[in-house]
């Protein structure tokens, strides 16, 4: 069956249950991050560190469509291409969004580009790039996988919000991602559990998961050492 | 003493994966993780079964 491994689950839910223990502790960091975000500082860290990740998103999809047209004889690669055309029309000027949400918090367009990402913001996204060019662009999925299944609600980030008590206007990308990453996580897992992966590809998917969970949880402590230190 | 043995061998002990699923690549990204990362591991592990698809707060 098309999506089903031999043990008789899919793909991605393979996925799901050989890293459950690493995606519970990114959830329970993000918990701490969630009690903290009464600190308006927290917040807007939150939002700016976002905005660093998401500048990366669109020429991380056109990497993972450079490399995978130099790949011959491997029937993944061309529904990965066709995936990715799709995903980055849908993922193209979402960092100029937060920019604006940003400028609406007090956080100017040169302090937005002139910070040098921290250390962590570099390992997340200059991992996918080794990953892409250097093994194989199919990884990739286990990025977007980890970050567009694992999204807020509404509720949440109306929580956020009333807890920050900063301009809802600063939070509406994130509110915007609450709606729109519903089907893009829905995208995601039936475009993984349609490829034909070898166990090769699988793995490749599954470090880049690995990857993505340890480096966002270490992100998101980060975020949360923005609050005041007697907190 | 904990501090010799390695990290899947800990989290083996803490209930939070069972070490005879695993193949090398995960052993050895496993072995990679900082000991600050495995003791929030294993401290977190009670609560693993309920936190799945929960937000981890990089957004795309």
């Amino acid at each position: 069956m098309i999506g089903k491994t031999n043990k008789g689950i899919t793909h991605f839910e393979r996925l799901q249950a050989n890293l459950s223990f690493l995606s519970a502790r990114a959830a329970d960091i993000n918990n701490q991050f969630t009690q903290l975000a009464t600190h308006p500082a927290v917040c807007i860290e939150h939002i700016f560190i976002n905005q660093m990740v998401a500048r990366a998103t669109v020429p991380l999809m056109e990497e993972v469509i450079n490399c995978a047209n130099t790949i011959d004889n491997d029937p993944v690669c061309a529904p990965l291409i066709k995936y990715m055309e799709k995903h980055i029309a849908e993922e193209t000027d979402h960092d100029q969004w937060y920019v604006n949400d940003l400028e609406k918090l007090g956080v100017s367009r040169e302090e937005i580009f002139s910070r040098i990402p921290p250390s962590n913001v570099s390992a997340l996204v200059g991992s996918q790039y080794y990953l892409i060019r250097h093994h194989h662009p199919i990884a990739f999925l286990g990025y977007i996988a980890c970050l567009e299944v694992n999204h807020p609600t509404v509720e949440y980030v109306e929580s956020l919000i009333e807890k920050s008590g900063l301009p809802a206007e600063g939070f509406s990308t994130i509110l915007e991602h609450a709606v729109i990453d519903s089907q893009h996580g829905q995208d995601i897992i039936n475009t993984i559990n349609s490829l034909p992966l070898t166990e090769k590809h699988f793995r490749a998917i599954e470090m880049s998961a690995f990857q993505t969970y340890r480096y966002v949880a270490l992100v998101m402590e980060d975020v949360c050492r923005a609050a005041p230190k007697n907190t | 003493m904990s501090d010799t043995k390695t990290n899947v061998e800990q989290l083996h002990e803490a209930g939070a994966l069972d070490k005879d699923r695993l193949h090398e690549d995960h052993v050895n990204a496993i072995n990679q993780l900082s000991q600050e990362e495995v003791d929030h591991l294993k401290s977190i592990n009670k609560k693993i079964q309920n936190q799945s698809g929960q937000s981890v707060g990089i957004i795309l």
